[in-house]
């Protein structure tokens, strides 16, 4: 073989590039790419080559061989991804089909499928509520830190922010933490009296694991007329109980901290010989009607905040709240 | 917090309460408890006994054979305490008694005692220590029984609870529930409440200490030893300082050891567990320095220079920034104010004088501080939630009432230093009990009224006949009681919500309804599971690189500031990527599988207002298919039979069917365009939906590579739901009493095959039927079948279409018929397609 100098490299590059553009298909470049960069291939050989040249040269010759392997070895890399690309193309090419043919296709599955068991539990408290009297409202999961926290009567550093541990966005929202964020969107959009539920999903920073979920569903309820008292929150709390279970339900209201009501309250239900702890209510604080744009001295009202997950969880004696938003058929199924 | 059941009788009689009622008045008046538990176990059981001999245990360096007195008898057992020796009077625990034993996260289990043989002695028992007694958290060895410390003669064999008493019932309040209340973050603060709920005065009163300023003054005499200043409004509204001497750094009586075990509190010596003791007696954070630390005798409480090193008691080191509140020694930093206190001056083992602290902070900068620094003490759950600065001297007090009775030696030396420069404004609040009432919705009698809120500390003088300006106490006028709706609360949970009657509104009745937009998702799903579907809930959140992977741009996409996983940063912008996995997931153990998901997505938009949202909202519909079988065989069941794209087809006829609950039109389906930014797409088999010109969705096959596991090929399909709600609303306001008579003429069909190029769509051949048939007359049009292959070329395929036709007012004569079809056979003719016969 030659010894290799400026020339024998320029001029093997030159022949290189020019063998890549002679060639299109797939095969014939990775052949050549063989032949080129190969264990034997040629430009490999004049690497090894650079052993018989004179040792005061061989450093700039060998920078000089490694560009032009660099270049050639891209160039032929570029063009393979090229065929590669159009050869992949091609294929799918063979699969074209007429997407704007009309056809009519039997029902596709031969079983049933399901629906997931937190729909069917929010409808069944929907069509449970419309019955009450109460219009079935809807807000959004991605909220101002206004309607999820300040018009909620919970100021920025107030320690009751403690209490919901919450996903911040760039643009200074958040992804509500309650679906108590929908009270103030209400009592702005409609006017006194009402009676309202919106259903959702909610969020709170929160590691997961059987009994713990960043996202969870709520169904929040808000009746504001003109002196509504405790008496009436638990009257629609047991009727709502009633419906439920099927049967008239013990429950017992105790205090419970929440800025957005006052009093507020903890409403436990008499289940398996304990008291459990089922949702929290109270009635509505004015400083929340206020923010609303309803003067309180005229109407009051009462909200609760019902744990749909919870609800659902303990309805189907579900063991890991994972499952909820887990999308297994295997799950599904059993919902059919 | 815990609530020790000994440490509130202190304060209030209640040993005729039973725990259950203890437990039960807690949770239905004050606060939720999250457990009870009981501190020390059956010391019944427990005998006093004296160490009279100790040997070793032959190979085992630590242990010692044990020979112990009982007075009537005498025991062999071993132990492996360092401090037992001869002559010690020791708690012995003889087999079927049970000692406590602690696991790591700090919970108490009961483990039986058993006689074993140990290095090939028989241990007829065990010597026990505080831990093990659980009567105190010290386990460095066992118990030593002296006469001090049990203030009674010992007379070996006795049992254990014969000499003291220190069992107890422990409540664990949840500290959510106390977030307004920051007069309850103490015994003290329950046993308020607690004598208001069992009608029984107060034991020990500490209010006068908060309120009487003459007290103060006597609590020391001379000078004021330590100086204060407080740098205008810094942050901090009170300091007080009090000197002791003759203080020494001995262990605390076992009667304080056991009362701050039992509220899970560590302990080390008097000083340290006094300080932390009067905070869970009184509520008030107080810090104790040894004066020595202290330089020249003076505090100045400031903000902190940006930067200034603090090392914290826990040993963490800070730098402050100039939010921060400090307390300083004049020049340095030697407590970060309301949280913790420094290093450099707490006390040491040789402290014999201290300067007692005693201070009031702004709730909103020492939580801002505390967050800064990831910092949650004691402290700082009690000042965080407002607490009163009057509380800040009964500290003092109570410090000093304590040392100087647990220690004779101890004295408090000079005046008190109050520095007090920003004082608590007095809280009244118009009432009326007419209001009270109507709020609760009970007959509550204005002289129970007047007695409830007396009980809790209000003052009811100024009112008349239930009417006028009310008086709270300076305990709960900080930021907790401020509106006659807070007055509401105080009267209806002593009062008992359990007698309010349930009574039904008087109301208007209106016809309410479901929201349109839950209505039609209900439709939907109905639909969908009736053709096999299963409903997903996906997160709301998405994986940017997988969602860039799938052709989604991140650049509306909202980031999660504080992500729980780098996966699930994103808001998700539709709902494909989060069902590309559920159909890996489930390809894992399901060979065919359909899916939807209702659900939100969202994209970043200007806020519109201040309390705007920022954010664009869509609800979506989204479908995954995935047949399960070869695509040939699947495209037999369809009409026409295709060769290709059979779960293509069949989804797509889904859509339409789900379209059609909102609109009567059928949808348009539109090749989308090769280079779509949709990467998942199939370059040849996706499309957009359209309707009514309006693109709403689109449904393509899933291109290889979208998913690593599924063998068969997946089709998905996402529609806008508030445009097809839209749609929905112009569908019922456009059906109103609109009805088309049934045509009493039959109609007719002729069916038609054209040859065309095999990859052009149907609808230029819609097109051209649509050209030169009268619409009037055409009823349907059906593709009946698409053939390609042998006769006719490979760019060929030939499309069958039958064409149904008929008029409302007369059946078409054989010659109208024959008319339409020729006019047809001329429009192909003079086409590119050609009739095929």
């Amino acid at each position: 073989m030659d010894t290799v100098s400026e020339a024998s490299i320029e001029s093997a590059k030159k022949g290189a590039l020019q063998e890549i553009s002679n060639l299109s298909s797939l095969k014939d470049l990775e052949l050549l790419k063989t032949d080129l960069l190969g264990k034997k291939g040629r430009i490999t050989s004049m690497m090894k080559g650079l052993r018989d040249v004179d040792p005061s040269k061989r450093k700039d010759l060998g920078a000089m061989l490694n560009v032009a392997k660099g270049e050639v070895e891209q160039e032929i890399l570029d063009r393979i991804a090229v065929a590669k690309a159009a050869k992949d193309k091609a294929a799918l090419e063979k699969e074209w089909i007429d997407v704007e043919l009309p056809v009519k296709a039997p029902l596709l599955n031969k079983e049933v499928g399901s629906i997931h068991p937190l729909t069917s539990v929010q409808r069944e408290l929907e069509q449970i509520f419309v019955g009450l009297g109460f219009d079935v409202v809807d807000g959004p999961e991605v909220e101002s830190e206004y309607y999820n926290f300040d018009a909620l009567n919970i100021p920025d550093e107030h320690p009751a922010r403690d209490m919901q541990d919450t996903f911040w966005l760039e643009n200074g929202s958040l992804l509500r933490t309650q679906t108590s964020a929908i009270q103030v969107r209400a009592l702005e959009q409609r006017e006194p009296p009402l009676r309202i539920v919106a259903p959702g999903r909610c969020f709170r920073y929160e590691r997961i694991d059987a009994t713990h979920e960043h996202t969870f569903y709520q169904m929040e309820g808000m009746m504001i007329d003109r002196n509504v008292t405790v008496g009436h929150l638990i009257y629609f709390m047991k009727t709502l109980l009633r419906e439920i279970f099927g049967k008239e339900q013990e429950i017992r209201l105790r205090p419970g901290y929440f800025p957005f009501v006052e009093p507020g309250f903890e409403l436990d239900i008499w289940f398996n010989g304990k008291w459990m702890e089922l949702l929290p209510c109270g009635l509505v604080h004015p400083k929340v009607l206020e923010a609303g744009g309803i003067d309180p001295k005229e109407w009051q009202g009462f909200a609760f905040g019902l744990g749909l997950s919870r609800l659902v969880m303990s309805r189907f004696q579900i063991d890991d709240i994972r499952h909820l938003q887990g999308c297994d058929l295997r799950f599904m199924k059993q919902f059919s | 917090m815990k609530i020790s059941r000994n440490w509130l009788s202190d304060f209030v009689d209640f040993e005729d309460v039973s725990d259950e009622r203890f437990e039960e008045l807690i949770t239905t008046r004050v606060a939720e408890v999250d457990d009870v538990h009981h501190v020390g176990i059956d010391l019944s059981k427990i005998r006093l006994a004296k160490v009279l001999q100790t040997s070793p245990v032959p190979k085992k360096d630590k242990l010692k054979k044990v020979s112990l007195s009982l007075g009537d008898s005498e025991v062999t057992v071993v132990c492996g305490a360092a401090n037992c020796r001869e002559g010690l009077f020791v708690a012995y625990a003889p087999p079927g008694s049970s000692f406590s034993m602690q696991s790591k996260s700090g919970e108490s289990k009961r483990i039986d005692v058993l006689k074993r043989e140990v290095g090939g002695v028989e241990s007829n028992g065990l010597l026990l220590s505080e831990l093990e007694l659980d009567i105190g958290s010290d386990n460095s060895g066992i118990l030593e029984i002296t006469e001090e410390l049990v203030s009674k003669k010992l007379v070996v064999g006795t049992a254990l609870s014969e000499l003291f008493s220190l069992n107890d019932t422990v409540l664990e309040v949840d500290n959510k529930s106390l977030t307004h209340r920051p007069d309850l973050w103490s015994h003290f603060g329950f046993a308020r409440e607690l004598s208001a709920l069992v009608g029984r005065p107060l034991k020990k009163q500490i209010d006068p200490w908060a309120t009487d300023p003459s007290l103060l003054q006597k609590l020391g005499s001379g000078e004021q030893i330590t100086q204060v200043s407080i740098e205008q409004s810094c942050g901090c509204r009170r300091f007080l300082a009090l000197n002791f001497e003759g203080v020494s750094t001995m262990p605390s009586p076992l009667w304080m050891r056991n009362r701050l075990h039992a509220v899970g509190a560590g302990v080390r010596n008097l000083l340290v567990d006094l300080s932390n003791y009067v905070m869970h007696d009184i509520g008030q954070p107080n810090h104790a320095y040894d004066r020595r630390l202290v330089a020249s005798d003076s505090f100045h409480v400031r903000r902190a220079h940006d930067g200034e090193p603090l090392i914290t008691l826990d040993e963490s080191e800070l730098k402050l920034s100039v939010e921060d509140i400090v307390i300083t020694d004049g020049t340095n930093p030697v407590a970060l104010g309301g949280i913790i206190g420094g290093l450099e001056s707490s006390i040491a083992d040789d402290t014999t004088s201290l300067v007692l602290e005693s201070a009031n902070f702004d709730p909103v900068l020492v939580r801002q501080t505390a967050k800064r620094h990831g910092l949650r003490t004691d402290a700082l759950n009690r000042f965080e939630k407002s607490l009163s600065a009057y509380t800040a001297s009964t500290a003092l007090f109570r410090f000093a009432e304590l040392i100087t009775q647990i220690d004779p030696n101890a004295k408090v030396v000079g005046a008190v230093t109050d520095c007090f420069t920003t004082k608590q404004k007095s809280v009244s609040v118009p009432v009326s009990y007419q209001y009270i009432r109507e709020r609760i919705g009970a007959e509550v009698e204005d002289s129970r009224i007047d007695q409830i809120l007396s009980s809790l500390g209000f003052n009811v003088d100024a009112l008349s006949k239930g009417e006028g300006e009310l008086d709270v106490p300076y305990y709960r006028a900080t930021r907790d009681v401020s509106i006659q709706d807070d007055i509401v609360e105080e009267v209806g949970r002593i009062f008992g919500y359990e007698n309010v009657p349930e009574v039904a509104p008087k109301i208007i009745s209106k016809a309410s309804s479901l929201n349109p937009k839950s209505q039609l998702q209900y439709e939907l799903a109905d639909l969908l599971r009736g053709a096999g579907f299963s409903e997903v809930s996906n997160y709301s959140f998405m994986s940017p690189e997988r969602s860039e992977s799938l052709g989604y741009s991140l650049d509306e996409a909202i980031e999660i500031e504080n992500p729980v996983d780098s996966d699930l940063s994103r808001i998700r912008t539709s709902l494909v990527p989060g069902i590309c996995l559920a159909a890996e997931k489930n390809a894992k153990h399901s060979k065919a599988f359909s899916l939807f998901e209702i659900g939100s997505s969202y994209s970043l938009a200007e806020k519109k207002n201040k309390n705007d949202n920022g954010a664009k909202q869509s609800h979506s519909l989204c479908l995954a298919y995935c047949s399960g079988y070869s695509e040939k065989k699947g495209g037999a069941a369809l009409e026409p039979v295709v060769e290709q794209g059979e779960a293509f087809y069949s989804l797509a006829s889904v859509l339409q069917r789900v379209v059609s609950l909102a609109s009567r039109k059928k949808f348009s389906i539109e090749r989308l365009p090769e280079d779509s930014n949709l990467k998942w797409c199939h370059p040849y088999r996706s499309a957009k939906v359209s309707l009514d010109g309006v693109q709403f969705g689109v449904i393509a096959e899933a291109v290889k590579g979208v998913f690593d596991d599924v063998s068969s090929r997946v089709v998905i399909a996402e529609i806008d739901l508030d445009f097809l709600l839209e749609k929905a609303h112009s569908k019922v306001e456009s059906s109103k009493g609109v009805f088309t008579p049934i045509s009493k003429y039959p109609d007719s069909f002729f069916e038609m095959s054209v040859v065309m190029p095999i990859r052009e769509e149907f609808s230029s051949l819609r097109g051209l039927i649509e050209e030169h048939v009268d619409m009037s007359l055409l009823r349907n049009l059906e593709v009946v079948s698409v053939y390609s292959g042998a006769p006719l070329a490979d760019d060929e395929k030939s499309v069958s279409v039958k064409l149904y036709l008929g008029a409302n007012d007369r059946t078409l004569s054989g010659d109208e018929l024959q008319s339409v079809q020729d006019g047809l056979m001329r429009g192909v003719d003079s086409s590119r397609f050609q009739l095929r016969s």
